[in-house]
Formats: structure tokens, sequence, C-alpha cells
């Protein structure tokens, strides 16, 4: 291995190391589940060390690694004419729903936001997770999304309107959920 | 503006934030993978290579052919010259608007190229990740070679979605008495009912109808331009870049999609 491939490789394992965690959170808000939050952030990171030549000498890393992850959990929700030829529940759509049993849920605060979470569509869930979580700007999630400033406005306050409406969520925060 | 700053209702915005910082703390981090992560990347990388490799050879080849025949220019598919053809955009086709509820609303399509060589896939499969992603039964970029992969977007108000994708083989459309179909919300994200419906078809295709769970039928008529339309009347048109024609049509209020219907002469 060349010396350049090796420096490279070392700073690539330092960006990782850095960044493993609050990917990890972010993964992790987006599916609801350990497993997919895992899955989620290595294919990630796969498909960024390709690249990691260019992003890695970029001023933002970080901006390219949130816009493919967010293409990586939108892909997931994506259908195929193929699958509206197959037989399919009523539901249609493939649900994320946490892989936590409906008594530990209701008794964890964690757990009625993360199943609150997982009642949103991808496109809300994303908003709400890069604006709020990420604390990113309006632009950045745009740009993270891949669209526009309007339609990060619509689904940030369309996720939130239904944050606020489920009730078990408006209790955690009203009786201490949070520290 | 952050979203920190912002405050409505009981439960703020400063409120979710925390709830959400929370939530994320109940994943276990565990150990950074990061040497099955680079392995991982590194094979991802030596089949991009490998693949660079094969087509500068079949290049080449292909090059010194050309040269003796004197054969220049001009896809497989007869549509444009080799060189005319964008690999890096779709093309765009509106296939149908309207408005419902004060809102506009369209269907449009990208159909991006079928890229002919390994060289092209990559091309292709670069311009698709930077835009609307990578077709989900593509590995590799090796397997567009030969197939259009187009994104169905719908836009209602500001929201544009993709809603449905497909990957076709440019040439051997076979015929089918099926009519791929896929009905989906007209409303983004409102769970139903599935009134809008998007379909494919050979450019033979007469006498498209779509029928509605309430037993009524909308009739689907063919046209070049983008056209808006309503409950009583689908459209069906050419799409730019691909083999097969579309059609969009609206189940009326209150009822949703059942099946589609048409005759496909022999061409």
């Amino acid at each position: 291995m060349g010396e350049r491939t090796k420096a490279r490789d070392e700073e690539f394992q330092h960006f990782v190391a850095g960044r493993w965690p609050r990917l990890m959170r972010t993964a992790f808000l987006l599916t609801g589940e350990q497993h997919a939050a895992e899955d989620l952030v290595q294919s990630t990171l796969e498909q960024v060390y390709v690249a990691w030549r260019r992003v890695g000498a970029a001023d933002e890393p970080d901006a390219y690694v949130r816009r493919v992850m967010i293409n990586a959990h939108a892909r997931k929700h994506r259908r195929r004419l193929v699958e509206f030829l197959a037989p399919r529940d009523d539901s249609g759509l493939v649900r994320e729903v946490p892989d936590t049993g409906d008594r530990i849920a209701q008794a964890d605060d964690r757990g009625v936001l993360l199943k609150a979470l997982a009642q949103l569509p991808p496109r809300q869930r994303e908003a709400v997770v890069l604006r709020y979580w990420e604390d990113l700007t309006e632009s950045q999630t745009a740009e993270a999304m891949g669209c526009s400033v309007g339609a990060v406005k619509s689904n940030a306050a369309k996720g939130i309107a239904k944050l606020r409406a489920i009730p078990g969520l408006a209790e955690t925060v009203t009786y201490g959920g949070r520290k | 503006m952050h979203a920190d700053r912002e405050s409505n209702g009981d439960m703020t915005h400063r409120d979710i934030a925390l709830l959400l910082a929370e939530a994320a703390d109940g994943v276990e981090i565990g150990i950074a993978p990061t040497q099955t992560v680079i392995r991982r990347g590194r094979r991802r990388r030596a089949r991009r290579w490998a693949v660079a490799a094969v087509t500068a050879l079949v290049i080449g080849a292909s090059t010194g052919a050309l040269a003796v025949t004197g054969a220049v220019g001009g896809r497989d598919d007869g549509q444009v010259a080799s060189g005319q053809v964008d690999l890096t955009s779709p093309h765009r086709t509106r296939l149908a608007s309207g408005t419902d509820r004060g809102r506009e609303w369209w269907v449009s399509v990208d159909v991006w190229s079928a890229p002919r060589d390994e060289a092209e896939a990559r091309t292709v499969w670069e311009a698709m990740s930077k835009q609307d992603g990578t077709p989900q039964d593509a590995e590799q970029p090796s397997d567009l070679i030969g197939t259009i992969t187009y994104y169905v977007k719908r836009t209602y108000g500001v929201e544009t979605t993709i809603v449905l994708e497909n990957r076709i083989p440019l040439r051997a459309v076979a015929y089918t008495p099926d009519i791929p179909t896929a009905a989906i919300p007209l409303v983004p994200d409102s769970g139903g009912p599935e009134r809008l419906v998007v379909g494919q078809v050979l450019s033979s295709a007469q006498d498209i109808k779509c029928r509605w769970k309430d037993g009524t039928a909308t009739e689907v008529r063919r046209t070049d331009k983008e056209e808006s339309i309503s409950a009583d009347e689908g459209v069906l048109r050419g799409v730019q870049g691909s083999p097969v024609d579309m059609f969009v049509c609206l189940a009326p209020e209150g009822t949703s999609f059942a099946m589609t219907e048409g005759d496909f002469p022999a061409s």
C-alpha cells in the first residue's frame, strides 16, 4: 500500500471514529431500530470511503455524509413498479416500527418518541431529525434531503404537528419525560 | 432561522429537540467497525476499477471497428446520435397535471438513458447518485447496462416526492397482457385513498381505461403534450428516452383504484 493511500486510510479511520456516535444516533432516530441504524451508518460510510479522496479534501465532509445517509434512507422507502404487481398488505408501504414490545414502549419515554417518529412518513421524519436533532438550518436540511427549502418547511411542520398531536408524547413532556 | 428559536403550542421545538436527544441516547453506540467499513469500501472501489479496466479494452476494440466500417454515431436505440446522448442528466417529461382543492399537482418522469457499456454505466451511476439515487435492484453500475431507469415524481403544492421507480430493458420490452400500474395517494403522506394511477404500456396500446372501486371508469386519451387532467379523462403519452409510453389517471373523490384494462393490437 502506498504511503499516500495509507495516510488517507488513517485519515478516514479518524473521521469514522469521531463521527460514529453521532451518525449512529441520527440513524437510530431515522430507522427506530438498533440493527437498521448500524446497517445504515455502515453502508453510508462504505460509500463515503469510495469517494474519500474527494470528500476528505472538501470543506464540509459532514454535508456529504448526511446526503449519502438520507439518500440511503429514502431509497428504502421508494417503491418499485414490480412491487405493485406483487401481493401486498393493505398498508402498501413498508413501515419502520421500533422493535420494542408495546408494554415497554408505553412505559419508556424513549419508546414513546421512537414510536411516534416511526409513524411519521419518511420525508417528515428526515426533516424533523435533521432540523431538531442535527440542528441544521432549513437550507442545510434541504441540501441533505435533495429538495427545496419549501419542502423542508412543509415536511418539518407536518412532522412536528403530528408529534404534538400524540397524547403519549405530550405527557412525556408535561410530566418530566426529559431531564 | 434555527429550529430552537421557534415556539408554538404546548410543546415547543426546544422540547422536541430535547426529546429527540433523549431518544437518540437509547441506541447502543458500540465501537466503530472501522476495519470492516474500509474492507467493504475497498471492495466497492475495486469493483469499479475492474469495471473501468475492462471498459477501456472494449472501447479500444469498438473504436477500431467503427474506423474500418465508417459507421459513426447512432445509439442502438436509434433515438439520438451517440455524441448527443447526455448520460449525466435524465430526460424529463411532465405526464399530467391538475388542481386539487386549490393545490396544483403534477406528475413527471425522469428517464435515465441506458448505458451501452461499463464506462457509460459508471457515468450514469454517479450522476444518478447525486440526483435521484440509484435503483434499488441495481448493486453496481454494470447492472444498468442496456436498461433505462425511470423515476416517477409527484409534486403536490411545494412537495415533490419520488413515488415510483422502475428499470426496464431498452429494447426487449416483451408483449404482455398485463398493464404495470401503480396506484398511490394524490396527497403526500395522507395514507390514501389511492386515487392517482400511473402505468406503463407499449405504444401499440389502445383503449386504456382505469376502473375505480365504485364501479365507474375513466378513459385514457392519447396526447403528445402535458395536459391537465381530471377524474373525467386520463392521458397517455410517449416518454422521452423511454421505449414505453405512460399514462396517468385520477379517481373521482371518494373512490380509489380497482384495475386497468386495454387492448394491445399486434404492431
